[in-house]
């Protein structure tokens, strides 16, 4: 058995609402012995050899953070990319300044470019977005290279803008491209089903091992210094299984990586198909042979409704969108169904990707057929994402014992765009309908599904708390969740989400000794700086997990 | 003239027969390189007895990330078929359910190297009305009707004729102008679906009138006369393109393979297990060929 070490500290929130607060908490080989004061510490400090640790002092511990939902390999694609955007984003390798305006965005695409050493590396940049960025065409793009292919993928992800060695890097004849109606050559634009095209070609350098092992690292340290210990992959695997597994395990699986993940695999390999029933249990019954203390898989399984919220294309109930369009399902409803209840009948975690309140109201209608044919207590089936539902939604979510993890970035960025382009100004300024939620007293995580947002969990709890927009507005203050609530939805209740909270979420005899270690108590701050405060690093398993700063 | 390789879209919602227009069209003599390209092998014959035709190759499209394009290999799978050292004559693509086909459409039509030949959107005789009444698939599934240069109406079959009219005028009334091909057991007049654009490539709106075809089926309960039924097929007037089927002779008990195409037959054991059936496709109206279909079972039955 190991010495025991004490971390003393200004201020512990423990997050356990028996004994919220301490100032000491007493740890050994990894797990918590117990917390308190030095002074209620004392049984244990006269029974054992101990040292205490007094490096934290002036800061405040929280249990580690836990984002439930994102996707590492996603994200490992992404990040490799450079980011020019319209809204700052701290990356581990970089600050990435708000660039807001036409020229400043031509003038950082220029320096990049100028800072690339390789004459034959392919430029590719995410972020742009024509609100603030203005028209940047092939022309503009050119002036910038004649001879670097430079591709300029949108925000959302669903346009590329290419310069003239972009497009002839592609390799497919200009005759083949011009004649595709979503291809434009002139202005160098590939939208809608022409940026499969694109992607085609993108992908090939975006999905290159090493390039992609890199970005893992990347995503790695975005994790930790967002203050998390623990993760949820939550639809393993992406692509490809056997490639995936490989690289996830060498980069995420070391010693020297401060969080854990758990993996959620998908309850069907592609969205569309149902296969049979016994091959999905049994692929997915094979993956728990993996299990390590760092990357595990368990309980639970990912389903999914509805489209994107990003693309547009939840699934929304009558009036639908202002322009008419359409949502879209990822899943056949009956599909959808068999599979649900294939894996509710074997007792797993049903994780259910819901957008729209019609992908919703899918899915609760499945939960409610489920509960009439074989009725179960515990089960979390969990609505992931959130986006858009109705009041009435919430009272079901409780009644049929589901629970949520919300993505509510979505209320920060998209608020107000939705409100003013999509869906108008009800319904949008009540998408993420947290504080329902709590009122309902139904548990709910937060979470990134980065990308999507920001992988900052105090970020999530500042738009949950706040409702600030883009534009700085609070938009449907009436859902506006406490700060209790919202610190519990990325530590207790998103372990709860998780099924971890035997191990992790709260800070108390027998648990996991992860804690996340600020600079500044929530509790203290203006709830409008939360995303401010600075997170000095993490303990993980009782080691000590510096964030550095670059 | 260019040398893109026409590609036809085959989609329908979950249930609307595609796996089982797929497997008959992977069981019968095509007559020139086709690939076909699905979601999934899961339910189809892939198995080389099944698929009759030289040159016909099934490629599955593996898994992409669900909601982007990253990773998604519909456009990866037609590169690498376009560059077969043979490639293919026309490919057949399979959208999934869910799928809007005219997305898919203006992605696999507009790929480099490929050309639209037609959008051939599949429905379940017996059940489209009421998905088409579904909360959660209604929009989907009248956008889908919509969208086709053919609707292959699938398990008629299983209706009766007065259904066989209903469904007929609330087709024309939610998809108005759009040609309707009944489909028997998966069976497809093939010229239909992979003969001739029935579309401009660009122009996904732009309807031209269809050819003319008419098919019918044959379900033989009863042994038949095989050397009768090969007197029958050798008489058949020019206008029938094609038949093929699967019939049990009364005498001899053997299972017979038949082909029947430009005035050509085969007729071969063969040890598929399928229900005996013949298939009749003509240039011509349905009447007359359900009459001349009639007159052939007279005369082989026993």
């Amino acid at each position: 058995m190991s010495e025991i070490t004490v971390f003393t500290a200004r201020k512990i929130r423990t997050m356990n609402t028996s004994m919220p607060e301490a100032t000491a908490v007493a740890i050994r080989d990894g797990r918590i012995i117990e917390v308190g004061s030095l002074e209620t510490l004392k049984p244990w400090l006269d029974a054992f050899d101990h040292h205490i640790d007094t490096r934290f002092e002036n800061h405040v511990l929280l249990p580690g953070f836990i984002d439930p939902h994102l996707h590492p390999s996603l994200a490992a694609i992404l990040l490799p990319c450079h980011f020019i955007t319209a809204m700052e984003w701290a990356l581990p390798d970089r600050l990435c300044p708000a660039v807001t305006t036409h020229d400043a965005y031509i003038n950082r695409l220029a320096e990049i470019e100028k800072g690339i050493q390789a004459a034959d590396e392919v430029l590719i940049t995410w972020g742009f977005h024509r609100i603030w960025h203005g028209n940047v065409d092939r022309q503009v793009l050119n002036g910038i290279s004649q001879t670097r292919p430079i591709f300029v993928w949108q925000r959302s992800f669903h346009e590329i803008i290419a310069n003239d060695a972009a497009i002839d890097w592609i390799g497919v004849s200009r005759d083949e491209l011009e004649r595709h109606p979503q291809i434009d050559l002139v202005s160098g634009r590939f939208f809608e089903t022409g940026l499969s095209v694109a992607m085609n070609a993108v992908s090939k350098v975006v999905l290159e091992p090493k390039r992609f092992a890199y970005g893992l690292e990347l995503v790695k340290r975005t994790i930790h210094m967002g203050g998390h210990t623990t993760i949820g992959e939550l639809a393993y695997p992406m692509s490809n299984d056997s490639t995936e597994w490989r690289v996830l395990s060498d980069v995420l699986g070391r010693e020297d990586v401060p969080f854990r993940v758990k993996f959620v695999p998908r309850a069907a390999l592609r969205g569309e198909q149902i296969g049979e029933a016994k091959d999905n249990i049994a692929r997915i019954a094979e993956f728990e042979k993996r299990n390590t203390d760092r990357l595990f898989f368990g309980n639970g399984v990912k389903l999914f409704s509805d489209g994107g919220f990003f693309a547009e294309l939840m699934q929304m109930a009558e009036p639908g969108f202002i322009d008419g369009h359409h949502g879209e399902w990822l899943t056949e409803p009956e599909t959808l169904e068999a599979l649900c209840r294939t894996f509710w009948n074997i007792g797993k975690q049903l994780h259910v990707h819901c957008t729209g309140d019609l992908g919703l109201e899918l899915a609760l209608d499945i939960l409610e057929k489920l509960q009439f044919e074989r009725p179960r207590f515990n089960h979390r089936f969990t609505i992931e994402h959130f986006g858009v539902s109705t009041p009435e939604q919430v009272r079901r979510i409780r009644d049929l014992g589901a629970i949520v993890s919300a993505n509510v970035y979505y209320l920060h960025e998209l608020g107000e765009a939705y409100w003013l382009n999509s869906i108008g100004h009800e319904r949008a300024s009540q998408m993420a309908r947290l504080g329902s939620l709590e009122r309902a007293g139904i548990p709910f995580a937060l979470h990134s599904d980065f990308t999507m947002a920001p992988a900052m969990p105090l970020n999530s709890v500042w738009v949950a708390v706040n409702r600030i927009t883009e534009s700085g507005a609070v938009l449907g203050s009436e859902e506006r969740v406490s700060l209790d609530a919202a610190m519990r939805a990325i530590t207790v209740d998103a372990a709860y989400v998780l099924g971890l909270e035997d191990d992790i979420g709260s800070i108390r005899a027998g648990k996991k000794a992860d804690f996340t270690v600020l600079e500044a108590d929530p509790w203290e701050v203006a709830p409008g700086t939360l995303k401010d405060i600075p997170i000095w690093g993490t303990v993980f398993e009782g080691k000590v997990f510096p964030v550095e700063n670059e | 003239m260019n040398n893109r390789i026409p590609i036809t879209v085959l989609a329908g919602y979950l249930g609307s027969g595609k796996t089982t227009i797929i497997n008959d069209i992977l069981s019968r003599p095509y007559g020139a390189r086709l690939a076909v390209v699905v979601n999934d092998f899961g339910q189809i014959n892939i198995d080389a007895k099944l698929i009759q035709s030289q040159g016909t190759q099934a490629i599955e499209l593996s898994n992409g990330c669900i909601c982007c394009s990253i990773g998604d290999d519909l456009g990866a799978t037609l590169d690498k078929i376009a560059a077969w050292s043979q490639p293919p004559d026309h490919v057949l693509l399979e959208a999934s359910g869910i799928a809007e086909p005219t997305r898919i459409a203006a992605i696999a039509g507009n790929w480099p190297g490929y050309q639209l030949n037609s959008l051939i959107v599949a429905a379940d005789a017996t059940t489209i009305q009421d998905r088409a009444c579904d909360k959660f698939v209604r929009t989907l599934i009248l956008s889908q009707l919509r969208s086709a240069d053919v609707i292959a109406l699938t398990k008629t079959d299983l209706l009766g004729l007065d259904e066989k009219e209903t469904i007929r005028a609330w087709l024309s009334d939610v998809a108005p102008g759009i040609g309707v091909m009944k489909v028997v057991r998966g069976a497809v007049a093939l010229d239909l679906m992979l003969g001739g654009p029935v579309r401009s490539p660009l122009k996904l709106l732009e309807k031209r009138p269809l050819p003319c075809f008419a098919s019918a089926s044959w379900r033989i309960e009863e042994p038949v006369d095989a050397g009768k039924l090969r007197e029958c097929l050798m008489a058949l007037p020019a206008e029938i393109h094609r038949v093929k089927g699967v019939v049990t002779d009364a005498s001899s008990g053997t299972r017979f393979l038949i082909q029947y195409a430009g005035g050509r037959l085969s007729m071969v054991p063969t040890a598929v297990d399928v229900l005996p059936c013949l298939v009749l496709i003509s240039v011509g109206t349905q009447n007359s060929l359900d009459k001349l279909c009639s007159q052939l079972k007279k005369r082989c039955s026993l």
